[in-house]
């Protein structure tokens, strides 16, 4: 019964998504010549699946976990001063700590090998659109929902009081993805753009814009990248599998394993972007 | 490709802009007073001297839990007066004090009280089912 919900929820979701997207997709489109059936698009409804159907729990439960342990190392004393400031402010102080955290710990995924295994999953895209958005590694969602989450769990913040905002982030995480380009000005520097990201998903590991939704720490921080057109390709330039099973295990594996196990399909694509292992 | 004209440019940004407004409104909650199962708008009846509420199961104020059983018409939601055989429960109280809620206890997580990842968020998640919860 329970399964039966949360396809049901998975289900409408899609739907809803489609009928968000889809038509701005079409009418400003980034890159013209890609389709909505696009090559790699059932993986990427496998991705959607699976959020929703398996690893949300798991994240939800490590969420709950964290936020336990954080309870018993935060201070009373503390969390009672945070909480005799007024709400408001305490929001804009989650909101912009969430922010700094998460470019932060986003660039760091970058940077650090270990990290890079599971963020990798998600820039294995080389097609983006609303569904790409989904494609995400579940320890690298557990590692992105946690830093996002860390100043509210300390502060003791509940975030139902900014329930919109929240809301509205979450939908703009997957805009940012879409096959998009509108002309909104200034105002992505506020609230961040698809080509801003399109730019993040370049084939440099290193390009910039890691500030995924408000571009504000990407300009203080000096890695905003704003070309007037769109990146020629998107994806990884090291070799990674292309079916759902594999990408989930390729991260977990040890690098000799991986050598040993996958030489010869490595070797074979080191040519080429990426490879069906 | 033909590029689409202004007019269509501009439905398609207002559609897409309306879409996404109901969608922070939904998740604020805002839709709730629509819902039928929602306590806020329940309609109710009066059984004898005590108001009741007919809507999803719910405790009223003297401990009489009703089930929906029927719908309501398409003009109003005035409920009939209950007959014998509607399933009304008798939920004998404990005591007449209000229930003790353990403060100490911190309710779990759901989906909507975190923030999302910052690449996807959850669109519409799955109600509770609260009316089993009740029942038992």
């Amino acid at each position: 019964m329970e399964f039966y919900k949360s396809t049901e929820a998975a289900v409408i979701s899609l739907l809803f998504l489609v009928l968000v997207f889809l038509p701005m997709e079409k009418v400003f489109p980034a890159k013209f010549k890609q389709k909505f059936f696009r090559p790699s698009w059932i993986l990427d409804l496998c991705y959607f699946f699976g959020q929703y159907l398996v690893w949300g729990t798991l994240v939800l439960w490590a969420m709950n976990f964290f936020r336990t342990g954080l309870e018993s190392i935060v201070p009373e004393n503390f969390r009672t001063s945070v909480a005799s400031q007024p709400w408001w402010l305490i929001a804009i102080e989650v909101v912009l700590l969430s922010d700094f955290i998460i470019y932060w710990g986003h660039r760091l995924q970058h940077k650090v090998d270990f990290l890079w295994r599971f963020h990798k999953v998600h820039h294995s895209a080389e097609h983006l659109d609303f569904l790409a958005a989904h494609r995400e590694h579940p320890l690298d969602s557990i590692y992105t929902v946690g830093l996002i989450n860390l100043p509210a769990f300390i502060l003791g913040f509940p975030l139902e009081a900014i329930a919109g905002l929240i809301a509205f982030r979450g939908i703009w995480a997957i805009y940012i993805h879409s096959n998009v380009r509108l002309p909104i000005g200034k105002l992505r520097i506020l609230i961040g753009a698809p080509e801003l990201h399109h730019w993040h998903h370049d084939l440099e590991r290193d390009r910039g814009n890691y500030a995924n939704i408000s571009p504000i720490m990407d300009v203080l921080f000096g890695t905003y990248v704003c070309p007037d057109h769109e990146p020629e390709k998107f994806g990884i330039k090291e070799p990674f599998p292309k079916n759902y099973v594999a990408q989930m295990v390729f991260p977990l594996m040890p690098n000799f394993i991986i050598k040993k196990l996958f030489r010869k399909p490595l070797e074979k694509s080191s040519t080429n972007a990426s490879t069906d292992l | 490709m033909k590029t689409p004209s202004t007019p269509v440019k501009v439905i398609t940004v207002s559609v897409f802009t309306i879409l996404i407004v109901c969608f922070v409104c939904y998740r604020v909650g805002a839709f709730e007073n629509f819902s039928f199962a929602s306590t806020s708008t329940a309609n109710y009846y009066d059984a004898g001297n005590t108001q009741m509420a007919v809507d999803t199961p719910i405790v009223a104020k003297d401990s009489i839990v009703i089930e929906r059983e029927i719908m309501p018409s398409s003009k109003m939601m005035v409920m009939p007066k209950p007959k014998k055989t509607d399933t009304v429960k008798k939920v004998t109280p404990v005591n007449n004090a209000p229930p003790q809620i353990d403060t100490t206890k911190k309710k779990p997580l759901k989906k909507s009280n975190i923030m999302g990842s910052s690449k996807s968020a959850y669109i519409y998640e799955p109600e509770p089912d609260t009316a089993k919860k009740q029942k038992k």
